[in-house]
């Protein structure tokens, strides 16, 4: 089993701490409205060991997926609890989180922010590491953590999971990116990382 | 350069390619039909510059992102519209969805726009008529639920709801209907008018629904009501007419009926309990007055029986004095029992021995010629109380049973004693509830004498009733104040020429414990500091006392009693402390000497309302309570047992 | 040569900071935290500081705030991922020197330094 030292969690850290960033500027701009961010969780973990390690809340999800290629491939899923989505689609339209016309908000905006949030976190991690990676464009699902996670085929796919908190008009909106690596692609992105570390 | 894009008029949609500055090097077929702007007119011109929407900061920001990292960017249909304005023939825009993809050469930029016009219509459409069907869903929901909620609330009633017709038909009925009466709804539905269940023939009352449906007015009053058993009972009625808005007759009304003899019942309980209360309190106040008196005539009695021993015929005299003020004292005593006004000694005793106490007693009260049976069940328990008083309580109740059946043939009295079982006698739990928790003794003595007559069964447990040439009247008040005083319960069931049966319910402890004998012997000086407003109280009961060889020291109240302690503190073994008196009271005075020594021991004395006394004298460790007038040997009792602690 | 203090939670980008200000010429303090960084400014008293903003414990804000509060001539140099508008405003108001966007570009956080170290 692959696991991850304590540099390269520090390293992907920053990575997606940087990712972040970037996209709470995009949605900064957005919304008019700053957003405070928070050191995020960096961790590895096993791709049947997923439903185990989220909490409760992230059981029923909202997510947005998008498939990378190139010098390592994978897919990159945001992923949000319910509520978190509400609240923040409510947040980005000025739209009561009960209004009717949410479920068809929700598609459209959450599609919008996850493709924001994976641009951050993907373009920092392949602009840092100089990969270069080509993506699909992103897609909206929602439903079951197990369900919609059942990506990619291999059984040892390693799932590198990004924990972060934002809080938006004093809301505290969770949210997790996680990427998806086919075991040789996530060989391939610890060797980047270990000739960064090195450089 | 345009040639290598033309594979995407094929697209059904629009798309457009610019270089990485925005400039148009391609716009598709698609587009020109949408935006009804010719590819010809936009090649070469800037993007940013002639679509203004493009030219936004924020946009711009997520552009130049695309061009570093090259992921594709999504501007949803929902957060931007459109980016390039298409108009409809209606006069509205297309709403689209845009996307940015920086191509494999990193010198242009693919923005793709797809139509999403009709996808959000249609989904808007679907929602607006879901949310209709959903709210018209959730009213025929609340209708129905408020229907089930009125039918539950009207069977969850605690009256009976009947509805009839203009003819009296009973149309309905409740489920509390049917529990009251007996009538089930296939007896009395269209079957039965509801003055048929009324008790007498040409009763006003059976007009009452006739004119209370023609006069739309209600109407209310009380009935006996007929059971489907034949048993009657009395309930309070209300007859309202059913007003609907579209009838300009009325049809039917609504009756409401309330079985309220259990009320009644419970109203006259409560009359007497407190004509009850009045009488005690009442008689309280006398008895404190006597109290007073007798204290002063017995304690004199005794100092001059004692003066007098060369007079053998004035002491004769005086002896006979003494009886009779003794038989007062016990008269006073007993009015204070009934009344709750008497301190009495408490401890643990064992059942049995308290019965075999009792048979003894019995043998003595109950004449030969009277058919005795007792029956005891032999249960190891303890009760807690006055053994003695209980004792004179059940002799009390045997004696009338005796008087009673004296002068019948065969006479008989059954006494019995067994552990109360609360399910074998539900009726008595109604009236009592706390028979239900707990273990009670059920003691019951049985005569088959004249009876009690109705007009006198109420009157029974008031102080100086009596049907005896003799008889002083206090006999079942004092039965009833002993046995409320042990939180018992006493009954009587008697009828006439048939006997009867009085039920004392007395709780039980349940573990046995063997009370203990104190020893009584004095044997220093010990000297005692007096205190009462009363001078005659406080004259002979300091000649009592220093009759019996105590030394004393008085003081006419509180405040002085302080003042006299606070001098000599040590020199005082024991205080007896009346408890109202002028300028400091018993109570205060006793926390204002506590506070010089706190563990001297105090007698609190008092004649009058110790209930209220008590509350305030519980608080003090190494202290009694007893009554006026005291008996020099009782006190001598006290007084030992305190000294008998201190060593 | 100077005394330069790097604050940062990560370890990578701190050594990449320190890489480009070069150990040979000045002498490089680090620490990973607020609270770090304010008592090695209490007892090394360095020249400037290069501030990261999101950190755990006591962060950026907290920091300049409290550099501001006892009055500390030191200039600080601002290092952050959170490039959303009004931070920059914010860290100015605080005090900051300057504001970098992170990961910092070699020739701008040199150009940070040298106008640090000349005023």
């Amino acid at each position: 089993m692959i696991t991850l030292t304590i540099e390269q969690i520090d390293i992907l850290t920053e990575f997606v701490n940087i990712g972040i960033g970037r996209a709470a500027a995009s949605l900064n701009s957005m919304i008019n409205h700053h957003i405070q961010l928070h050191v995020p969780k960096v961790c590895l973990i096993q791709k049947e060991r997923i439903s185990h390690h989220f909490p409760e809340d992230f059981q029923d999800i909202s997510s947005v997926n998008m498939q990378f290629s190139g010098e390592f491939d994978g897919n990159a899923v945001l992923i949000f609890p319910k509520e978190s989505a509400a609240k923040l689609v409510s947040s980005l339209t000025d739209e009561p989180e009960d209004s009717p016309a949410m479920d068809e908000l929700k598609i459209g905006v959450l599609n919008e922010v996850g493709n924001i949030l994976i641009n951050g976190v993907m373009g920092t991690i392949s602009n840092m590491l100089q990969a270069t990676l080509n993506y699909s464009v992103s897609d909206y699902i929602e439903g079951d953590l197990d369900k919609l996670l059942d990506i990619g085929d291999q059984e040892n796919d390693s799932i590198l999971i990004a924990e972060t908190i934002f809080k938006i008009h004093d809301l505290n909106v969770k949210g997790s990116v996680a990427l998806f690596f086919h075991v040789t692609s996530f060989e391939a992105l610890l060797q980047l990382l270990d000739k960064e570390i090195a450089a | 350069m345009n040639a290598q894009f033309n594979l995407l008029n094929a697209i059904s949609e629009g798309a457009c390619i610019t270089d990485s500055q925005g400039n148009i090097v391609f716009w598709n077929q698609r587009l020109e039909y949408w935006s009804g702007i010719t590819a010809t007119a936009l090649i070469g011109k800037n993007i940013f510059e002639t679509f203004d929407k493009f030219n936004q900061q924020h946009i711009k920001m997520r552009i130049d992102m695309l061009k570093e990292n090259s992921v594709p960017i999504v501007f949803s249909a929902q957060l931007h519209g459109y980016f390039i304005p298409c108009s409809l023939p209606d006069g509205s825009l297309r709403i689209q969805r845009t996307t940015l993809s920086l191509l494999d050469d990193h010198e242009h930029i693919l923005i793709t726009i797809q139509d999403f016009t009709e996808y959000i219509r249609v989904n808007t459409k679907q929602k607006a008529i879901n949310i209709r069907l959903k709210d018209e869903l959730q009213q025929r929901q609340n209708l129905e639920k408020q229907q089930a909620q009125l039918i539950s609330a009207m069977n969850q009633a605690a009256e009976s709801i009947i509805i009839v017709d203009q003819s009296g038909h009973i149309e309905y009925i409740n489920q509390t209907f049917s529990k009251e009466t007996g009538w089930s709804q296939d007896d009395v539905l269209n079957k039965k008018t509801y003055q048929s269940l009324h008790a007498k023939k040409g009763d006003n009352f059976k007009k009452q629904i006739k004119a209370t449906i023609r006069s739309a007015k209600a109407w209310q009053g009380r009935q006996k009501i007929k059971r489907k058993d034949g048993s009657l009972f009395i309930a309070s009625i209300s007859i309202a007419p059913i007003v609907i808005d579209h009838e300009s007759q009325v049809q039917h009304a609504v009756i409401i009926q309330e079985d309220i003899s259990q009320q009644l019942t419970l109203e006259e309980q409560y009359r007497n309990i407190q004509k009850r209360e009045a009488l005690s309190t009442l008689v309280g106040g006398i008895a404190h007055d006597f109290n007073n008196l007798l204290a002063g005539i017995l304690g004199n009695l005794y100092l001059a029986s004692r003066e007098v021993k060369e007079l053998p015929k004035t002491a004769e005299r005086l002896k006979k004095v003494q009886i009779a003020a003794n038989d007062a004292a016990d008269i006073v005593k007993q009015l204070m029992t009934f009344s709750h006004t008497e301190k009495v000694e408490e401890y643990d005793f064992p059942l049995d021995s308290f019965l075999k106490e009792i048979n003894k007693v019995i043998q003595h009260t109950v004449p030969e010629n009277i058919n005795f049976t007792l029956d005891f069940a032999h249960e190891k328990y303890s009760m807690h109380g006055n053994a003695d008083q209980l004792q004179q309580t059940i002799v009390n109740i045997i004696q009338n049973a005796v008087d009673a059946c004296q002068k019948q043939n065969n006479p008989t009295i059954h006494m019995r004693l067994n552990i109360f079982n609360p399910a074998q006698h539900p009726e008595i739990c109604i009236t009592h509830p706390k028979l239900r928790t707990g273990e009670y003794a059920h003691i019951s003595i049985q005569d088959n004498g004249s009876g009690i007559p109705l007009t006198h069964q109420d009157r029974i447990f008031d102080p100086f009733f009596t049907t005896k040439q003799m008889g002083s009247g206090l006999g079942l008040a004092t039965s009833l104040g002993v046995i409320r005083h042990h939180n018992g319960v006493i009954e009587v069931d008697s009828k006439l020429n048939q006997g009867t049966s009085v039920h004392i319910y007395l709780p039980l402890k349940s573990k046995n414990i063997i009370p203990n004998d104190n020893p009584k012997e004095l044997l220093q000086e010990v000297h005692i500091l007096l205190v009462d407003d009363d001078a005659l109280v406080r004259e002979t009961c300091a000649e009592m006392l220093e009759s019996l060889g105590y030394k004393l020291t008085l003081a006419r109240d509180g405040q002085e009693a302080v003042e006299v302690f606070k001098e000599h503190s040590e020199k005082f073994h024991v205080i007896i402390m009346d408890m109202i008196m002028p300028r400091l009271g018993g109570l205060e005075a006793a926390h204002k000497i506590r506070q010089i020594t706190s563990d001297i021991p105090i007698i609190f004395a008092t004649g009058y309302d110790q209930s209220i006394s008590i509350k305030g004298a519980k608080k003090f460790e190494n202290s009694v309570l007893i009554s006026k007038p005291f008996h020099p040997h009782n006190l001598q009792e006290i007084i030992t047992s305190f000294l008998h602690q201190e060593q | 040569m100077a005394k330069i203090l790097v604050t940062d939670d990560s370890k990578f980008l701190r050594n990449r900071t320190c890489k480009i200000l070069n150990s040979d010429i000045h002498e490089i303090l680090e620490a990973s935290n607020g609270l770090e960084c304010m008592q090695i400014i209490k007892s090394k008293s360095p020249d400037v500081i290069f501030l990261d903003l999101v950190m755990p414990e006591m962060d950026g804000f907290e920091v300049l705030e409290s550099i501001q509060e006892k009055n500390i001539n030191i200039p600080v140099i601002v290092l952050t991922a959170d490039i959303q508008e009004g931070v920059t405003e914010r860290c100015m108001q605080l005090g900051a020197l300057a504001y970098l966007n992170k990961p910092p570009k070699q020739d701008e956080l040199l150009a940070a330094l040298e106008y640090a170290l000349i005023r």
